[in-house]
């Protein structure tokens, strides 16, 4: 749903101002703005676009709640999102870590390409990187999706995750260290099987 | 430890976040979203709506506020100058009251029988015939009072105000002042009306 135009230029803080003074298009424009971070973050930390959706939901169920005590001045909207969205995501983690996870995302996602098996290739090489990352520890996947995925400067990060900068940027290190050795371990395994000539086959 | 695995995962990274890009969420999360503040902004309002207090409350408080000082202001001048004989004002107009004899229900008849019991009053100039003819609609929240403690007390209130009290009214929301005289105990409860007429401004 797209809000009203006039609402498009309009900064967080007056969005959220008139959202507090009940304005339905203005809360509909802040869902319009950040839904799509807070899911692709949610459904990235958790690896499953169920649980993905869920927390989108719930995050800006939690917001909705506390609308009328937010305050702009205090810090960003998306500062605050990623931080409700986080910690929803690591408590849906907890509550579902005795269940085996069957939507993970390591799914093949159509890419528009002429070479049909490069394309399959590219797909197969980052359902493998989704797996790596979803298999990392959240204090480092959290971070690495932010800062290398989502773009976000350490600042920000550090904000989001109550931690120094200083924290955040070893936890990046560290993280990416370990998807360049699990890839490299991935990688191994997959050429035991002979994927060119499967290839061929196909 | 080289720069090439790093370059490498961090342009795996980059692409995957270009993928990233062009997810997109269900509607249904939106409309689920804001399903949830028309929910919460509905409840809001009718909350707010819930701790006003009634309009009806200051309809009937003052009516029956008034209606227990009239009773009391009544009964207390008609102990001092004897009440004349009732002259039907020029433009009052009976109003829908059952009569008495028809006897609706164990209520009526028992009031039928208690005003049976009613002696003349002494504030009362009315002859007893009269009396034991008319009265005849109780409101008695308790057990009959004894008939020597009872009053006559001629008072006016709003038809709504007499429809709360029991009174079957056929259009109780028209304007208008009833005429009425009740049957008071000596604890200022009304236990009897009678003579019930709309009064015209």
């Amino acid at each position: 749903m797209a809000a009203p135009s006039s609402l498009h230029d309009e900064p967080d803080d007056e969005l959220v101002r008139r959202a507090q003074s009940g304005e339905r298009e203005a809360f509909a424009e802040i869902y319009h703005r950040y839904h799509a971070v807070v899911y692709r973050f949610a459904r990235m930390m958790s690896g499953s676009p169920a649980i993905g959706e869920d927390v989108t939901q719930e995050t800006f169920t939690v917001f909705l709640r506390d609308l009328h005590r937010y305050e702009p001045k205090c810090s960003r909207i998306s500062t605050y999102l990623y931080g409700v969205a986080r910690n929803l995501t690591r408590s849906g983690l907890r509550r579902n870590r005795r269940f085996v996870r069957l939507d993970v995302i390591g799914e093949r996602e159509p890419v528009a390409n002429s070479d049909p098996a490069s394309s399959f290739e590219r797909s197969e090489e980052r359902g493998q990187l989704r797996r790596v990352i979803a298999d990392l520890p959240s204090r480092f996947r959290e971070v690495v999706i932010l800062c290398a995925i989502h773009g976000l400067s350490y600042a920000d990060v550090a904000a989001i995750l109550g931690t120094p900068v200083g924290t955040v940027r070893s936890r990046l290190n560290r993280g990416r260290r370990i998807i360049a050795k699990r890839l490299r371990e991935a990688e191994g395994r997959s050429d035991a099987v002979p994927r060119r000539a499967a290839r061929c086959v196909v | 430890m080289s720069h090439e695995p790093d370059a490498l995962v961090d342009e795996a990274l980059r692409a995957l976040a270009a993928d990233d890009e062009h997810v997109s969420v269900s509607p249904r999360v939106h409309d689920a979203v804001l399903r949830e503040w028309d929910q919460q902004h509905g409840v809001r309002k009718r909350r707010r709506m819930r701790h006003q207090p009634s309009r009806l409350v200051w309809v009937v408080v003052p009516a029956a506020a008034a209606l227990m000082l009239a009773a009391a202001g009544l009964q207390r001048e008609s102990v001092r100058h004897p009440m004349p004989e009732a002259v039907p004002r020029r433009n009052a107009v009976p109003i829908d009251v059952p009569a008495i004899s028809s006897g609706r229900g164990p209520v009526l008849e028992e009031s039928s029988r208690h005003a049976e019991l009613v002696s003349p009053i002494a504030v009362s100039t009315r002859p007893p015939a009269a009396v034991e003819r008319s009265f005849g609609y109780v409101i008695v929240p308790g057990p009959l009072v004894d008939p020597s403690a009872l009053h006559v007390v001629r008072a006016r209130m709003s038809r709504a105000a007499l429809a709360s009290l029991g009174m079957p009214i056929v259009d109780p929301n028209v304007d208008g002042v009833v005429e009425v005289e009740m049957l008071v105990g000596d604890d200022g409860v009304a236990q009897s009306i009678r003579h019930a007429t709309l009064v015209g401004d």
